[in-house]
C-alpha cells in the first residue's frame, strides 16, 4: 500500500482494477438475476401448458396419449415428470391408473431401474420413490443387491415391497432392512414396525438366524421393534429374546428386558432368565427395565421386588422400580415398605400432582 | 370481466350456471387445478390457493357464497382449522358444507376437523369422483 501511495500510477491502475471487478461482478449478477427470472417465468409457462395438455389427454385412449407424450420436447418432458410426481402422491382412483399410465408412457418405469442400477444414492432414492408412486412391481434380489449399505435407501426399498402385492413382501423388505447388520433409519424402523407389528413372530425368526454379525444399534432397534409389536403366540419361541438378556451390551440387556414386558405371563420367560443376574446387573438403567417388567407380575414376585428395591443402591433405579410398582396401582396397600417409604411417599404425591396438570 | 381485484384472485372455473357453488381451497397447484377440472362439470368451481385467500373470497360482496367449501388443512399463512373455525363463527356461513382434506393419517386431526365443525373428512390421497360424490351427497 505504502508503494502505491508513493507511486500514483501505480494507484489508479490497482483502482482501475478494482472497479473494473466490482462493475464485472455486478453485471454478472444481474445477468444471473435476468436469466434465472426469465427462466422461471418460462418453466411456469410450461408447467401450466403442459397442466392443460394432461388435463385434456387424460381421458383419451392410449394411443393418443402415447402420440401426445411423443410430441412432448425435453423440458416439457420434465414439467410432466414433476407434474405427475405430484399428482400421484395425492390422487387414487381412476386418475391415479390413468397417470400411471402417462407416466409408463413417459418411461418413469425404465428411467427409475437405470436410477436403481446406478447405485448412485440420489438417483436410487428418485427411483424408489417412482416404483411406490406406480406401484410397479419390483426386483427383490435387485433390490437386495443394490439397496443395502444406505439406511435411507434400505428404508425407501423396504417401503416399496412393502406396499407392493408380492407374496414374501413382508420377509424381503425384512431382510432388506436388516441385511448389512447396520442400524436402520428413522424411517427404516417405522417400516420395520409396520411390518411387523401384529405378529412379529417372522421378525424374531429371522433376527435368530441372521443377528450374530448385527451392530449393538441394530440389535436395539429390533429387540424395540419387538417390544413394540403384539406378543407373539405361545409356540413361537422367544429364546433369542431371552438370550439378549444376558448380551455383552447394557443397550442390548435393557432393550431384551423391555422387549419380554409384554411376556412375562410366559412360562419360558420366568423360567429360562436368568432373573438372579438380571436384579444384580451392574448398570443400574438395565436393573430399572428388569424392575419395570417385574412390577407388572404376581404379588409373590412383587414381594421379592419391594425387598430388592429397598437395598437398590441407585436412587434412580429405586425410584423407577417403585413408579412401576406404583403403576399397578396397589402398592398403597401393601403393610410393609422397609426402606422404601420415602420413596413411595414421593411417587405417590407426584402421581397426585402429574394427575392435577 | 370483473373489476374488483379480490374477484379476480381467484380462477372462476365455470360460470354462474346454477349449478351447485363449490370453492376448492388447496395450496398445491396442479391437485387444485385438476379437482377444479374434474368438478367443474357438475358444479360452479372457484379456487383459493391459501387460508387467507378463501376468507378473502368469501367476505367480497360480489362472490357467490359456495354451497361447500372443500378444505385442505396444511395451508400456507392460515392452516384449515384456522380457516374453519374462521367460517363457524361467522353466522351467514354457517350454511356452507367444509369437506376437509387432510394428508394427515392420525385420528385425531379427523377427530379435530369434525369437532369444529366440518361435514365430512377426506384423507389424502384422494379420488376426485369420491369427492364429487361426497359433495353431491351435501347439496
Amino acid at each position: 500500500m505504502s508503494a502505491a501511495v508513493a507511486n500514483p500510477r501505480l494507484l489508479i491502475w490497482l483502482s482501475s482494477i478494482t472497479l473494473a471487478l466490482v462493475v464485472t461482478m455486478v453485471i454478472l449478477t444481474m445477468g444471473r438475476s435476468v436469466y434465472s427470472a426469465w427462466r422461471t417465468r418460462r418453466l411456469d409457462r410450461v408447467r401450466a401448458s403442459v397442466r392443460a395438455d394432461l388435463f385434456e389427454n387424460l381421458d383419451r385412449d392410449r394411443e393418443a396419449l402415447s402420440e401426445w407424450v411423443e410430441r412432448l420436447t425435453r423440458s416439457e418432458r420434465t414439467a410432466l415428470r414433476e407434474l405427475l410426481g405430484t399428482l400421484l402422491e395425492n390422487l387414487r382412483g381412476d386418475d391415479r391408473d390413468k397417470l400411471g399410465v402417462v407416466a409408463r408412457e413417459l418411461g418413469i418405469p425404465s428411467r427409475a431401474e437405470r436410477d436403481l442400477e446406478s447405485g448412485v444414492r440420489h438417483r436410487q432414492l428418485r427411483a424408489l420413490h417412482w416404483y411406490a408412486l406406480l406401484g410397479e412391481p419390483v426386483d427383490r434380489d435387485l433390490l437386495l443387491e443394490r439397496c443395502t449399505g444406505d439406511p435411507d435407501t434400505e428404508a425407501a426399498a423396504a417401503r416399496v415391497l412393502l406396499e407392493s402385492d408380492a407374496s414374501d413382501a413382508v420377509n424381503s423388505a425384512t431382510e432388506v432392512l436388516l441385511a448389512d447388520g447396520n442400524g436402520l433409519s428413522v424411517p427404516g424402523m417405522d417400516t420395520l414396525y409396520r411390518l411387523h407389528k401384529h405378529d412379529p413372530t417372522e421378525l424374531i425368526r429371522y433376527s435368530e438366524s441372521a443377528s450374530a454379525t448385527w451392530s449393538n444399534a441394530l440389535m436395539v432397534q429390533v429387540l424395540s421393534v419387538i417390544g413394540a409389536s403384539d406378543p407373539v403366540p405361545t409356540e413361537v419361541s422367544l429364546d433369542w429374546v431371552i438370550g439378549c438378556t444376558t448380551h455383552e451390551s447394557a443397550e442390548v440387556r435393557a432393550a431384551a428386558f423391555r422387549a419380554l414386558e409384554e411376556h412375562g405371563w410366559r412360562e419360558d420367560v420366568r423360567t429360562d432368565v436368568d432373573w438372579n443376574r438380571a436384579l444384580n446387573d451392574p448398570v443400574p438403567a438395565v436393573r430399572s427395565t428388569v424392575y419395570r417388567l417385574l412390577g407388572g407380575w404376581d404379588e409373590r414376585v412383587r414381594e421379592l421386588l419391594i425387598a430388592v428395591l429397598a437395598d437398590e443402591p441407585d436412587i434412580r433405579s429405586k425410584l423407577a422400580g417403585v413408579e412401576h410398582l406404583c403403576e399397578t396401582g396397589r402398592l398403597e396397600d401393601l403393610p410393609t415398605l422397609t426402606g422404601l417409604e420415602d420413596v413411595r411417599d414421593w411417587v405417590v404425591e407426584n402421581r397426585k400432582v402429574t394427575r392435577v396438570a | 370481466m370483473s373489476e374488483d381485484p379480490i374477484r379476480e384472485l381467484f380462477s372462476t372455473q365455470s360460470g354462474d350456471s346454477g349449478d351447485p357453488n363449490v370453492l376448492i381451497v388447496e395450496d398445491e397447484e396442479s391437485l387444485r387445478e385438476l379437482l377444479a377440472f374434474r368438478l367443474e362439470s357438475d358444479f360452479s368451481v372457484e379456487t383459493a390457493a391459501d387460508g387467507d385467500e378463501c376468507l378473502q373470497y368469501l367476505e367480497a360482496d360480489d362472490t357467490p357464497v359456495p354451497d361447500v367449501i372443500t378444505l385442505d388443512l396444511m395451508l400456507p399463512r392460515r392452516d384449515g382449522y384456522q380457516v374453519l373455525k374462521e367460517i363457524r363463527a361467522t353466522p351467514r356461513f354457517l350454511d356452507i358444507d367444509v369437506i376437509v382434506i387432510s394428508g394427515l393419517s392420525q385420528d385425531v386431526s379427523a377427530m379435530k376437523a369434525l369437532d369444529l365443525g366440518a361435514s365430512d373428512y377426506l384423507r389424502k390421497p384422494i379420488s376426485a369422483r369420491e369427492l364429487a360424490t361426497r359433495i353431491e351427497r351435501l347439496v
